[in-house]
């Protein structure tokens, strides 16, 4: 039979390997890396109770610092630590 | 796809996503100028500006740029699947499009405040530094697909190696 005379292809391979299947390239695994900390972040941040919204990263979370808008900033700011009516300079009137 | 339609979508694809990336950039340069300015009406001009950059430019170009990169996938031998550089560019811009839809909203709420002084609401979220954050990602991330469409780094996916001997 052709089978039992025929040379045997395991054996005879050639000496070179077969065509090694490449797994997934390196620059592929650093994006997923990268892609997987940037979700891991978010939802840390989610979990925190950190609401995404126009307000997020406005200058508004610091109350200390708030920001005038509209009429607020045209209106004159009336200083609190001057005195209402304050006193003449000393030696103005004598 | 013939040769010529496919010059065609693939001017349409190079002129819609560096157009989109041109336009992040001019976001990007709003987003600080209203973040930082020292009046009140730049501030205000600005966050509207955006609105209308976002839904007359960002958008579309966005759109288009997901259109026709999927058009030039099906239509050569890089398929969309085939080449890790495509798919990426593909997650990249189906990404990209659908969190600027997403944000449409926020920067809806921006634009609204801004077109009222006064309001408690404009006090309470301008200027914000939402835009600047979000476009700088942006660009960041456009730049990526950017490079990935010059370098072409090499890699099949396993669909692109099961299907290696076709066309």
């Amino acid at each position: 039979m052709d089978q039992d005379n025929g040379p045997d292809r395991s054996d005879s391979a050639p000496a070179s390997p077969p065509p090694e299947r490449p797994g997934v390239p390196r620059w592929v695994k650093v994006f997923g890396l990268i892609a997987l900390a940037i979700a891991i972040i978010l939802a840390v941040l989610m979990l925190l109770g950190v609401e995404h919204g126009p307000g997020l990263h406005s200058l508004a979370e610091f109350p200390a610092n708030p920001v005038q808008t509209g009429p607020a900033l045209s209106t004159p700011v009336p200083n609190n630590s001057a005195p209402t009516n304050p006193a003449p300079a000393v030696g103005t009137a004598l | 796809m013939p040769p010529g339609l496919r010059k065609v979508v693939l001017v349409a694809h190079v002129a819609s996503s560096v157009g989109w990336l041109g336009a992040v950039a001019a976001f990007l340069a709003l987003a600080v100028v209203g973040y930082a300015a020292g009046d009140e009406q730049t501030m205000r001009a600005t966050y509207i500006t955006m609105e209308i950059i976002g839904w007359t430019a960002l958008i579309p170009l966005s759109a288009l740029t997901l259109f026709t990169g999927v058009l030039q996938g099906l239509g050569t031998r890089w398929g969309i699947v085939r080449h890790y550089w495509v798919l990426m560019k593909l997650l990249i811009t189906v990404v990209a499009t659908a969190i600027l839809l997403l944000y449409m909203q926020t920067l809806s709420a921006l634009a609204d405040a801004a077109a009222q002084p006064g309001s408690a609401e404009a006090a309470a979220i301008l200027p914000s530094f939402s835009p600047i954050l979000h476009s700088a990602a942006a660009l960041v991330v456009l730049l990526v697909a950017l490079v990935l469409s010059i370098y072409k780094p090499r890699g099949l996916t396993g669909f692109g190696m099961s299907n290696q001997s076709e066309p």
